[in-house]
């Protein structure tokens, strides 16, 4: 069960202590909202500073939010007036014919704040192209590298996928044992994928549950050849990020660059890594030559949502927007925040930050957030598990990822035919 | 039993006041059965608990996923056998299929082997030790399988684990070739090994404790070695204790769920959502919201676990006690 915050029951109980001495009880709502441990901090701040809203706090762990919703759903009781999601294919997942949870935002929000988001922030809450709810957080891809053991090298930062795989086959000829990333990982796999521009699962304008899955385009081709490449040269090593191994190698100073999320500096490079100060620097994600200018991918960032059916729609949009826009919540939040004008309050303290080598880092973050990929969005299947599940072991023995891409294309279609999707093939 | 000391038709003369006897033994007969009544109201009575929650906990779930299973999720109304058709046209089923076959006959097969060599030693052992050795193997049963995950993760590491040595000999540099190499239904089948080798030892071991001390000392006295007197004799004596063993097991492997979904703590190359029956009913259950196919698949799990210990039980004529 998830497990109650006393919050409500003082709430109540001072509700009680008002009521005994006799003051003019103020009408109370009610709301129920879900999230996980981070986010219980701000709403209880939203609950102090809110007037006749009472904030019943439950916490859910983010990768059970999806589960408890659809049995408390079921059963038609205690049904959250706002929740936070944890993850790209959630809003898909709630909004299908079966869980039909979120509300329809756009007409109910001010356009000029909705505006006011990055480009293709809310894109994961767009489900068949109804926003559904608004993100609390980006986690785009940018470069972050080695700016002391590049200079160290010679080497000048790639802003080319092509200088990025030069880079690597330098990198294998001259300096071995140093590397730019994974080649088993299945996100860092998916991102170099679309960034490439691979239809993996391509919603169409129009059409309803409808995804173009079409993955032998030269698009794909090139980004799979690439990773085959500097997998076989080394470049590429076989354990992911997360990995033991690929944490040690990090932290004798071997990985030179790598292609991560806005989070990768604050909270892999910096504590898991044990990266020096000094030495990390950011960049904006490279390009395909051919291409007018770069399209990144994502690694995660939340959300949060309303109930459709909610008693209170009010006071629940309001808690909604205060929790994604307002500079009291954002400006000191953990992660990239998706409302420009508080991100840039919220990144003063990366400029400054000695940690890392130049005051660069919150600039190619925010240059990056600009080429965020449209197709970044909400889909109700976790695609990374399906990589995980049919390439990584692959690459793992040495395989050849442009070789199992017809193999990933099969899976994926199923799995999305499955999940309740129509397929076009090309 | 009834009526065992109350004869039929007493003999005359020596029963010489037959109607006031026959009232007595009448009493004794009404008493009797009224102490048997108490006797089972106080048996049901400590039974009582445990079938309540059985009741709630156990039967009453089943039947009501078997009832699901046959009706429609979004609309509520009886869908007839649509649920299987679907859950039977999942093309991941037949993967997890074999999945999970591979996993318990590998499994099953350690736990036989494992455990009966394991049980006959304890057996031959001096008493002490024996008790000693037996805790021993109990104490990883103790452990949680969320834990037994975690622990095997770190054993199939090469940077961590007391085996580094074994997995560079063959190449292995990482613990996601590790786990490639051995492959996940032997990894699988390791750390389930692990998990319920221990509970089963003492079982058996009770078993072939209990054996007539007389009949060791007759194969004794006509020269059987232990060894021999293990295979020939010990182990024909506890073959139902052995076969209730791969009953359990193996309705036990079927339901395989924990292991696999736990695999992605060791990183997301590793995660796998439906590799086993019981994570595609999972899956469909809270991924895609739709209960009934969830419960078709279980309910198939369940027919199939069904299926396997009646063959067995039947086979081997397990219930009969005319022995």
């Amino acid at each position: 069960m998830p497990e109650r915050h006393p919050t409500a029951v003082n709430g109540a109980l001072a509700l009680i202590a008002v009521a005994m001495t006799a003051a003019p009880a103020v009408a109370q709502t009610t709301l129920i909202v879900w999230g996980d441990t981070l986010r219980v901090e701000s709403y209880k701040v939203y609950d102090e500073i809110t007037e006749g809203v009472e904030i019943d706090i439950v916490t859910v762990a983010p990768e059970e939010v999806v589960t408890k919703l659809q049995l408390s759903m079921r059963a038609g009781s205690e049904i959250p007036d706002l929740i936070f999601i944890s993850d790209a294919p959630n809003s898909a997942m709630l909004s299908t014919r079966r869980t039909d949870y979120l509300m329809e935002l756009e007409s109910r929000l001010d356009p000029a704040l909705l505006a006011d988001f990055y480009p293709n922030a809310n894109a994961p809450c767009i489900v068949n192209g109804r926003l559904v709810c608004l993100r609390s957080d980006l986690a785009h891809n940018l470069i972050w590298y080695d700016k002391q053991q590049m200079e160290a090298f010679g080497y000048e930062v790639p802003t080319t996928w092509e200088e990025f795989q030069q880079l690597g086959a330098d990198l294998a000829e001259h300096h071995p044992g140093h590397f730019l990333g994974s080649a088993v990982d299945p996100y860092g796999l998916y991102g170099m994928l679309m960034a490439a521009g691979c239809d993996t699962a391509t919603t169409i304008e129009g059409r309803d549950d409808t995804l173009l899955v079409d993955m032998q385009s030269p698009d794909c081709l090139r980004a799979a050849e690439m990773i085959d490449a500097m997998a076989g040269n080394g470049s590429l090593i076989k354990s992911g990020p997360f990995d033991p191994e690929f944490a040690a190698s990090a932290q004798e100073g071997k990985l030179l660059l790598y292609v991560g999320p806005t989070w990768f500096g604050e909270f892999i490079l910096k504590p898991s890594y044990e990266i020096p100060a000094g030495r990390i620097a950011a960049a904006p994600p490279p390009r395909w030559e051919s291409e007018p200018g770069p399209v990144t991918w994502s690694f995660g960032g939340g959300g949060f949502g309303v109930w459709k059916d909610t008693e209170h729609p009010d006071e629940a949009l309001d808690m909604l927007v205060w929790l994604t826009t307002s500079e009291a919540n954002q400006k000191d939040a953990v992660t990239f925040p998706p409302y420009s004008p508080v991100t840039r309050l919220w990144g003063e303290k990366l400029i400054t930050d000695q940690y890392y080598a130049d005051d660069q880092v919150f600039a190619a973050m925010e240059e990056a957030a600009t080429y965020a990929d449209p197709n970044y969005g909400a889909r109700r299947f976790d695609m990374p598990s399906v990589i995980g599940k049919i390439v990584s072991p692959i690459m793992a023995s040495g395989g050849s990822l442009a070789d199992t891409i017809p193999a990933l294309e099969e899976e994926i279609r199923n799995t999305a035919r499955v999940s309740g999707y129509d397929i076009v093939e090309e | 039993m009834r009526r065992a000391h109350v004869p039929a038709h007493p003999p005359p003369g020596r029963w010489g006041v037959t109607a006031g006897m026959a009232s007595g033994t009448a009493q004794l007969a009404r008493a009797l059965r009224a102490r048997k009544r108490r006797n089972a109201i106080t048996a049901y009575l400590f039974l009582a608990p445990y079938l309540v929650l059985l009741l709630m906990f156990g039967m009453f779930p089943v039947g009501y996923a078997i009832g699901l299973s046959f009706f429609d999720t979004i609309s509520g109304a009886f869908a007839g056998l649509s649920n299987y058709m679907l859950a039977l046209e999942d093309f991941r089923l037949r993967r997890s299929f074999v999945n999970v076959f591979t996993y318990v006959a590998i499994w099953v097969s350690l736990m036989l082997a494992g455990v009966i060599t394991l049980a006959v030693i304890i057996d031959m052992m001096p008493r002490r030790l024996g008790t000693a050795v037996r805790t021993m193997t109990f104490l990883p049963g103790a452990v949680t399988s969320a834990a037994v995950v975690v622990l095997w993760l770190f054993l199939l590491d090469p940077l961590v684990s007391p085996f580094g040595g074994v997995y560079a000999l063959f190449g292995l540099g990482n613990r996601f070739q590790v786990i490639d190499a051995i492959g996940l239904a032997s990894v699988f089948a390791l750390m389930g090994f692990f998990a319920y080798a221990g509970g089963w030892i003492v079982v058996l071991h009770g078993a072939l404790t209990a054996l007539p001390e007389e009949v060791m000392e007759a194969a004794r006295m006509d020269g059987c070695k232990p060894v021999a007197m293990a295979w020939r004799i010990k182990i024909p004596m506890i073959w139902r204790s052995i076969a209730l063993m791969a009953v359990l097991s193996i309705a036990n492997g079927l339901q395989l769920f924990v292991e696999p979904h736990l695999l992605g703590l060791a990183g997301p190359q590793l995660a796998r959502n439906d590799w086993s029956l019981n994570q595609l009913a999972y899956q469909y259950a809270f991924s895609l919201g739709d209960f009934g196919v969830s419960a078709a698949l279980s309910t198939i799990t369940l027919a199939l676990a069904m299926s396997i210990a009646l063959w067995i039980v039947l086979g081997t004529r397990f219930y009969r006690i005319d022995q």
